[in-house]
């Protein structure tokens, strides 16, 4: 589903009660895959659905309810059921990307964030984690102000190790795996968060420097490391042609 | 900062910890016992990253008196040595380097095992001085021993060059240990660092975030239910809690294996147990929360304690070093490199050394000298045989493995340990990396390959520097395969003289081919993982000839005590056999194979059979036949093939035995034997078939 942010788009700021808030993320899972059916919907939702619930959310301006029985977002409904989703979707990446849980837990986790999280920190986490586009399980993530904004100055600023440029130089963030030894050994090099480290060399093997230490590591090795860009252009070498494409 | 640390509240126990057991004996920074003069010969162990130059200061500090010796079980070669200053004797111990205390490979688990069985009486901690952070990730585990340190931030020369500066004096005072400079290479500071060992101290954990998951475990292991289990080390202090936590969490058996063993099962089962405690109570592993800790604290203490200023940078070195592990520049440079390898052991080992000590020394003098002697003294003929006869062990097996074999060894070991110590090595493993984890492996193995071309036995040892039980068993199934030894290959080389250099491109393709494809098929059928390719590039440097001398010497005296021993029993295996005419039948019985499927003369069965004692007194056997002129180039071709691919010799199998079990190492044996005579047949019918002239 594509979708542009609208411009005058702020997050609502008074959560709903917890109800109908499930209610609307619903509804919006559901038309994301095409029906809006009443049916449907009282499949997916967590809670009951149930007549009181729907009237509420008319009286409250939040949904319209067509001919057929079947809800349709109002433009404030819609507003607020995309703030709930991009605060889910968020917290199904922050909990799977950084705290390595597994799926199941990844859903109940993110289930209980998205409505304590405030809107100034839905945006801090959607830095961290680099703007993601889409969550753990590939649907979008429903962009914010400051995917937008970051769009314009930079591309990500949490990326993985291996997509820096040859020769730039980036914060070590955190380095996600599930995997303890392969986390034990890189911090044993010296690569734990907070520490500047290089790109030095891509292919065959990725070579990163950290302070005096030079390590060689695998591709799948450098993906598992996240690191904070320098968030200006020109500290960044350019290669000829490619500032242009940045640009655009 | 990940969003998972708890709350500082959630790690402070809820009462004091008991600090005392913490800091065991720590006095007034110098423990008692060093007044007292009488004690036999203090040890002590030198500790820690690679490439920091320990084996620099070894030497300094020991002199002349250095035995080197493989650790009890292990192939980890450890260099012990006698030091004397200040009026007293020290046994000084070199331990492989480590990153850390928690084991990832033999050599690691070495230093490990060294510092808690042996307990020595001082830790010296040798450190780059340019990289702080490694040196406090090592200095933290070590304060949970409690054995008496001292560190030596060396190579203080480079560090200042490079415009690094540690404040050593508040770093000595952080931990409560002696802090010295020094510029091992020069032997600057030499003298300082003897008189702070002097001063060794019990350093004091100085973090309290790690104090204080420390002490939550160790409250938990004592305050439970493991009953009244002796907790504290023989000399009062406390257990390594941290460490458990970190080794136990590492989830890597075989080091969890060693632990029950130093500590006694029920102990390591109480720590478990109350690891398990932690976790719950935590909602993460022990483990985690000290890396945590640690690393924040290093952050702190590093910006603390070192200031960067612009500095110089080894221009060449850089460059050097990048050129090596670019595809472009590397393999330019890997071809450079062979070619050096080429002329120093093919051309100067196996020819001008070869021919020196085969001819004159033992020809004319030694074999003549020792055969006179037994004409005189033990004139039965059956001993003269034995000893001095075709098949004899001095006229054969000594002359074989003395004058032939160890002039191409030796040469060999000094270029592989020239480029060891200059830090090509790990770079020629990110270029072959790729091509490694086709097979399974990754580019770490290209080290044991590389071994492999001086001696595949010595190489079988190595592939324990491989990580997974499942790498080391493709790496030793490929090097008893496809990889030629250095004396196999100075008499491969010398048959392929003859044909042309399109035989030896066709040879070099087909072993190249096999190993490929045998990796691959290997990698497919034996279960288990790859490692991550993980491998640090240690700065290009110019080796120091005195430890290039002193490695190459340990290998040496290895294959003294190992290979010639074998040499000498296979040639009396061969006497006897020649003698009860066994070797006749067995020649006769390989017949149909050989002159059948491989078309060779029925003399080449011989070399194949001699060719399981020594691959390469096989390949000197088809020699034999070649120069007669009793094969054509096709001929030449299939023996060559087979025989390079057909079993490693004796050693070889005894080793794969060692290190793996008789089973896999037979089922090894068991497919390479046909596999080599297919392979070696296919040539055959593809060479006679096509009519092609190499």
């Amino acid at each position: 589903m594509k979708e542009t942010v609208p411009t005058d788009w702020q997050e609502p700021h008074r959560p709903l009660a917890r109800g109908l808030e499930e209610v609307l993320e619903a509804l919006w899972t559901e038309d994301e895959k095409g029906s809006t059916r009443r049916e449907d919907l009282a499949r997916v939702v967590d809670v009951a659905l149930t007549e009181e619930l729907i009237e509420e959310l008319k009286e409250r301006g939040q949904v319209v309810e067509n001919s057929d029985g079947s809800l349709q977002f109002t433009e404030v409904g819609r507003s607020r059921a995309r703030a709930i989703i991009r605060r889910h979707r968020l917290a199904e990446r922050l909990v799977n990307d950084i705290l390595g849980m597994p799926m199941p837990e990844v859903e109940v986790n993110a289930c209980e964030f998205e409505h304590l999280v405030a809107p100034g920190i839905t945006e801090s986490i959607c830095t961290l984690l680099g703007h993601p586009r889409q969550c753990p399980h590939g649907r979008p993530i429903p962009q914010g102000r400051c995917c937008q904004e970051a769009q314009r100055s930079i591309e990500a600023v949490v990326v993985s190790a291996n997509e820096l440029h040859l020769g730039e130089t980036a914060r070590v963030a955190y380095v996600n795996t599930r995997n303890y030894s392969r986390l034990h050994k890189l911090s044993s090099f010296g690569f734990t968060p907070g520490v500047k480290i290089k790109l030095q060399q891509r292919s065959p093997a990725f070579v990163l420097q950290c302070e005096e230490t030079q390590l060689a590591i695998e591709q799948a090795l450098a993906e598992d490391i996240y690191v904070l860009r320098e968030p200006r252009l020109e500290q960044r070498p350019v290669e000829p042609g490619e500032q242009v494409e940045r640009l655009r | 900062m990940p969003p998972e640390a708890p709350p500082p509240e959630a790690i402070a126990p809820a009462s004091p910890p008991p600090a005392a057991a913490l800091e065991p004996a720590v006095g007034e920074g110098r423990p008692p016992r060093l007044s007292q003069t009488e004690t036999p010969a203090r040890k002590i162990a030198l500790v820690g990253n690679p490439n920091v130059g320990k084996s620099v200061i070894f030497n300094r500090l020991t002199g002349q008196y250095v035995y080197v010796s493989n650790y009890p079980g292990t192939t980890v070669a450890l260099a012990r040595g006698i030091a004397q200053f200040g009026g007293k004797r020290y046994e000084v111990v070199d331990t492989p380097g480590v990153n850390s205390l928690v084991p990832h490979s033999e050599d690691e688990r070495v230093t490990r095992d060294i510092l808690l069985q042996e307990r020595p009486d001082i830790v010296l901690v040798v450190a780059d001085a340019k990289n702080l952070r490694r040196t406090l990730l090592l200095l933290s585990q070590l304060v949970e021993l409690g054995l008496p340190t001292v560190l030596d931030l060396n190579m203080a020369d480079e560090s200042r060059k490079r415009g690094i500066e540690v404040d050593a004096v508040s770093l000595g005072g952080l931990f409560g240990i002696p802090v010295v400079e020094t510029v091992a290479t020069e032997g600057h500071g030499i003298r300082e660092l003897e008189r702070a060992l002097a001063e060794a101290a019990v350093p004091r954990n100085p973090s309290p975030e790690l104090k204080a998951v420390v002490a939550e475990l160790e409250r938990d292991v004592l305050s439970g239910q493991g009953g009244p289990l002796e907790m504290t080390e023989p000399n009062g202090s406390a257990l390594p809690w941290g460490l458990f936590a970190e080794w136990l969490g590492s989830g890597d058996d075989g080091v969890k294996g060693t632990l029950p063993a130093l500590f006694g099962k029920d102990r390591v089962d109480a720590i478990q147990r109350s690891l398990g405690l932690y976790q719950q109570r935590h909602h993460r592993l022990a483990a985690a929360a000290i890396v945590q800790a640690r690393s924040q604290w290093i952050d702190d203490a590093v910006s603390k304690l070192r200031r960067v200023k612009v500095g110089e940078v080894s221009a060449v070195a850089d460059r050097l070093g990048r050129w090596c592990r670019e595809p472009l520049t590397g393999f330019p440079i890997l071809f450079g490199v062979l070619l050096f390898m080429y002329y120093f052991v093919g051309v100067f080992g196996a020819g001008t050394a070869v021919d020196f000590l085969e001819s004159t020394v033992f020809g004319e003098y030694f074999v003549p000298g020792i055969t006179w002697i037994v004409d005189r003294l033990l004139p039965f003929a059956f001993v003269r045989d034995l000893l001095v006869g075709p098949y004899g062990a001095i006229s054969m097996g000594l002359t074989y493995s003395v004058a032939i074999v160890l002039p191409v060894v030796t040469t060999f070991f000094m270029a592989f340990g020239f480029l060891e110590d200059s830090g090509y090595l790990p770079r020629l493993a990110v270029l072959a990396d790729r091509m490694f984890r086709f097979m399974g492996l990754n580019g770490k193995a290209v080290l044991p390959m590389v071994l492999g071309l001086g001696c595949v036995t010595m190489a079988t040892l190595t592939t324990r520097i491989l990580s997974t039980r499942k790498e080391r068993l493709l790496a030793t199934l490929l090097l008893a395969l496809a990889v030629p030894c250095a004396a196999q290959l100075g008499v491969v080389l010398g048959m392929l003289a003859w044909v042309s250099f399109a035989a030896l491109l066709f040879l070099a393709g087909i072993l190249l081919s096999q190993l490929l494809l045998v990796g691959w098929i290997a990698d497919k059928i034996i279960p288990g993982a790859r490692s991550d390719f993980m491998i640090e590039l240690p700065p290009m440097r110019f080796p120091m000839w005195s430890n290039l001398a002193r490695k190459t010497w340990s290998r040496v005296r290895w294959f003294l005590r190992e290979a010639v021993p074998l040499f000498v029993l296979g040639t009396i295996v061969l006497f006897i056999l020649d003698r009860l005419a066994i070797l006749p039948f067995i020649v006769g019985a390989a017949e149909p194979v050989v002159v059948g499927l491989l078309g060779l003369p029925a003399k080449a069965s011989e070399a194949f059979v001699m060719g399981f004692l020594r691959r390469d007194y096989g390949a000197a056997g088809l020699f034999d036949l070649a120069r007669q002129g009793m094969m054509d180039h096709t001929q030449i071709m299939v023996s060559l093939v087979t025989m390079t691919l057909f079993v490693p010799c004796v050693a070889n199998f005894f080793v794969m035995i060692k290190e793996h079990d008789f089973r896999k190492a037979a089922l090894m044996v068991g497919f390479i034997i046909p596999y080599a005579i297919a392979v070696g047949a296919g040539v055959n019918f593809f060479l006679r078939w096509t009519g092609l002239e190499l």
